[in-house]
């Protein structure tokens, strides 16, 4: 009975994760082309040094993305034999690009963000201890120049 | 009573890097910071359980994380006001999972008074 019940969250797992993941990586591709013109770095000064700054403020950006349960079978096997776990690969990914795309997205108007910082964590729960999901915190400046 | 409220009126200004952009700091009074932990509630987290068997984004604790920076940079916001300060540069975040299904987001600065 409880081998039918892991096969059957398996199989959810293995499908539903992959469907949502195309989903999301679609919109995430949409997305980063339409906010493609507010500039980012990961410096402390703005590219462009010669604009005048009008103001500036503090952005942030987070997502918690969640595991599903094949991935989460299939980390434990290549955990067991060693190498590069790809689907956790993925969901880093995801998570990322999401954040820095929540970043932008409360600030349109601004025309550079600069100092980009990312802090990444797993949340764990139970007694079982797997990580039940990822938090990504992305922050920065917004800079405002002066239109001329 | 009106001074106090005049006080909350001044603007704080906000930033990751070491300078403001278009403003000079005159002095530096210290670190500040700000934390929150949270966890949301029994009926949500069983909602993010059938997530873990699906995938996918987890909207109630990004919720709940969005909700706990807000309050993390208002406890710094607070505690540079008390310091008279009117900016903090500089400011960091730092993640970690403390309790089971909870996380806490810390948030510190440096708090200074620009022109």
């Amino acid at each position: 009975m409880e081998i039918i019940i892991f096969f059957v969250l398996l199989i959810c797992g293995f499908f539903f994760g992959r469907l949502s993941e195309k989903r999301h990586f679609k919109s995430i591709e949409r997305r980063e082309y339409l906010l493609s013109k507010i500039k980012l770095t990961t410096s402390k000064y703005p590219l462009t040094s010669d604009k005048d700054i009008d103001r500036s403020m503090l952005v942030c950006g987070e997502v918690a993305v969640s595991i599903d349960y094949f991935k989460h079978i299939i980390a434990s096997i290549i955990g067991f034999f060693g190498g590069s776990i790809k689907g956790y690969e993925s969901l880093l990914e995801r998570a990322r690009r999401e954040a820095t795309l929540r970043l932008k997205e409360c600030i349109p108007g601004a025309s550079e963000i600069i100092n980009l910082r990312l802090e990444t964590t797993s949340v764990s729960q139970g007694p079982k201890q797997h990580v039940k999901c990822v938090i990504v915190v992305a922050s920065g400046t917004a800079l405002f120049y002066n239109q001329d | 009573m009106i001074q106090s409220q005049t006080n909350l009126e001044k603007p704080m200004f906000i930033t990751n890097t070491e300078t403001i952009p278009g403003k000079t700091i005159t002095s530096s009074l210290g670190v500040v910071s700000g934390s929150t932990v949270r966890a949301k509630h029994a009926g949500r987290d069983l909602l993010a359980g059938l997530k873990n068997i699906f995938g996918g984004e987890l909207t109630a604790y990004t919720e709940l994380l969005t909700e706990s920076r807000e309050q993390a940079i208002d406890r710094m916001k607070s505690d540079a006001k008390m310091m008279g300060a009117n900016g903090i540069v500089n400011v960091r975040f730092s993640t970690s999972s403390v309790a089971a299904g909870a996380a806490e987001i810390y948030v510190y600065g440096t708090a200074v008074i620009v022109e």
